[in-house]
C-alpha cells in the first residue's frame, strides 16, 4: 500500500510538471505566433506599399525619360543629378532641366510611407551613367533603402531616339544671296579629314560652296553660319549663301554640318524653293 | 467525441489559414495591378524605338509618297506609316548624260532631300508623331534618314 501511495503521489507531481512545462510551451506558443503574425502583416501590409513607392519612382523617372529620349540634345550633371533637354518650339530651342532626386522625394514615395515598414525617402539615391562610347544612352540607376535594412534598386535605361540635324527647312532670298533656315541649328561645318570617313567639327564660320545659275553654270559662293548661344556654346540657326553672280542661283550646295547633338550631315544640292 | 473535436480543430486550422490567406491575396493583388499599370512604360518605350527604327527602313525603300507596315512585337502591334509632305529637287537633270530624264517616273532619283510625316502607333492607342528627312544618295543603302522633332500623342 505505502507503495502505491508512494506511486500516486509522484503521478501528482508529474502531471503538475507537466502542466507546469505545457504552461510554459503555451506561453512561448503565444509569444513566438504573435512575434510570426506580426511579421507575416507587417510584410504583407507593406508588400504593396514597396512595389506602389518603386512604380510611382520608376514611372516619375520613366515619364521625364521620355522626354528626354525625343529632346534634340541635351547636357547631364551627375551631382545633382539632372538632365538638361532642349526640345524645338518654333525656330529655338527651349530647354528644361529635370532633377531626378527632387522628382523622386518630392512627388513619387510622399504617399507611399504608411506601413509599418517604410521606405526610406530621404536616403532614396538616383545617379546617372552616360557610357563614353555612345552619347545617346543614358543609364538612370534607383536606389530605396526601407527601414528594415533592404535596398530596392532599379535601372531606367533611356536612349535618344531623334537626331538634332541641321537639315535646310526654308529658303529666303535677299538679292542674289540665299539664306537657309536650318531646322535644328548646326555647331559648325564638318569636314572629312584625309583617310577618315567621320565629319569632323571646325570652328570656321565660312566656307566656298557651290551655286548652280539658271544657265547650268557652276559657280562658287560664300558660306557662313549666323546664329546665337546655346547652354554658353556657339549654335548657328541660320546658313547665309553669298554670290558675286549676277544671277540669281537656282540649286545651292549646303556643304556638310554637324548638329547640336553630334549628328553629321552630309553635304547636298538642292534647288532652291523659297515656299515649302 | 473524439470526431467532433477533430472536425473543430481541421475547421479552426481551415479559418486560421483563410485569414492568412486574405491579406496574402490583398497584397499580390496590389502588387500585380500596380505593376501592370507601369509596365506600359517601358514596352511603349521599346515599342516607338523599334517603330522608329522600322521607320527609316521604310523611308529609304518607299516606291510610293505613302507608305506603310506593321510589324507584331511582344510589346504589341505597331503600325508605322510615312508620308511625303514635300521634296527639294537634285541637280541630276542639269548632270552630264542626265539631261531630259523624267521626274514624275523616276520620283528618288530627282529629289535630293524628302520631308516625310511619320506616325508610329502602337497597340491602337499611343501615337508617336514626327518628321523624318531623308538624304537621297546613289544607293538606298547609303541614305541617310533624319528623325527630326517628333512627339507623342494619344488617340
Amino acid at each position: 500500500m505505502k507503495g502505491n501511495k508512494s506511486f500516486k503521489g509522484m503521478t501528482l507531481i508529474e502531471v503538475l510538471i507537466s502542466l507546469a512545462l505545457l504552461s510554459v510551451l503555451m506561453v512561448v506558443v503565444l509569444f513566438t505566433s504573435t512575434w510570426l503574425f506580426t511579421f507575416v502583416k507587417n510584410r504583407l501590409i507593406a508588400l504593396p506599399n514597396y512595389v506602389i513607392g518603386l512604380s510611382r519612382a520608376y514611372s516619375a523617372v520613366y515619364l521625364n525619360a521620355q522626354d528626354i529620349q525625343l529632346s534634340a540634345t541635351y547636357s547631364v550633371d551627375k551631382n545633382l543629378p539632372s538632365v538638361t533637354l532642349y526640345k524645338k518650339s518654333g525656330s529655338d530651342l527651349v530647354s528644361n532641366t529635370v532633377n531626378f532626386k527632387e522628382l523622386i522625394r518630392a512627388e513619387a514615395l510622399s504617399t507611399a510611407t504608411s506601413a509599418t515598414v517604410t521606405l526610406e525617402v530621404q536616403t532614396a539615391s538616383v545617379s546617372i551613367q552616360q557610357p563614353a562610347d555612345n552619347k545617346f544612352l543614358l543609364l538612370l540607376y534607383l536606389s530605396i533603402p526601407s527601414s528594415d535594412g533592404r535596398r530596392f534598386d532599379n535601372t531606367v535605361v533611356i536612349k535618344k531616339l531623334v537626331n538634332a540635324a541641321p537639315v535646310p527647312e526654308s529658303f529666303t532670298r535677299n538679292g542674289n544671296n540665299v539664306i537657309v533656315d536650318l531646322y535644328y541649328p548646326a555647331l559648325g561645318f564638318g569636314v572629312r579629314p584625309t583617310g577618315s570617313s567621320d565629319l569632323q567639327l571646325v570652328t570656321d564660320t565660312s566656307t566656298i560652296t557651290t551655286i548652280i545659275d539658271d544657265n547650268g553654270v557652276r559657280k562658287t559662293a560664300t558660306v557662313s553660319l549666323t546664329g546665337t548661344t546655346l547652354n554658353g556654346r556657339n549654335v548657328y540657326q541660320e546658313l547665309y549663301i553669298q554670290t558675286s553672280a549676277t544671277t540669281q542661283p537656282v540649286f545651292v550646295t549646303i556643304p556638310p554640318l554637324i548638329g547640336v547633338d553630334g549628328t553629321p550631315c552630309e553635304d547636298v544640292t538642292v534647288k532652291v524653293v523659297t515656299s515649302p | 467525441m473524439k470526431k467532433g473535436i477533430a472536425l473543430i480543430t481541421v475547421l479552426a486550422f481551415v479559418l486560421i489559414l483563410s485569414l492568412l490567406m486574405v491579406p496574402l491575396y490583398v497584397s499580390v493583388l496590389g502588387m500585380t495591378s500596380t505593376l501592370r499599370s507601369i509596365q506600359v512604360l517601358p514596352a511603349k518605350h521599346e515599342a516607338f524605338a523599334a517603330g522608329l527604327n522600322v521607320a527609316r527602313t521604310l523611308i529609304v525603300n518607299a516606291q510610293s509618297p505613302a507608305t506603310s507596315t506593321s510589324i507584331d512585337l511582344a510589346q504589341g502591334t505597331i503600325v508605322v506609316t510615312a508620308y511625303l509632305s514635300r521634296s527639294l529637287e537634285s541637280d541630276l537633270s542639269l548632270q552630264e548624260g542626265q539631261e531630259g530624264i523624267d521626274c514624275e517616273e523616276t520620283m528618288r532619283l530627282c529629289s535630293a532631300v524628302n520631308y516625310w510625316d511619320v506616325t508610329v502607333t502602337f497597340k491602337d492607342a499611343y501615337t508617336l508623331t514626327g518628321t523624318a528627312v531623308q538624304y537621297v544618295m546613289f544607293q538606298p543603302d547609303k541614305d541617310y534618314v533624319y528623325l527630326l522633332d517628333f512627339k507623342e500623342g494619344r488617340k
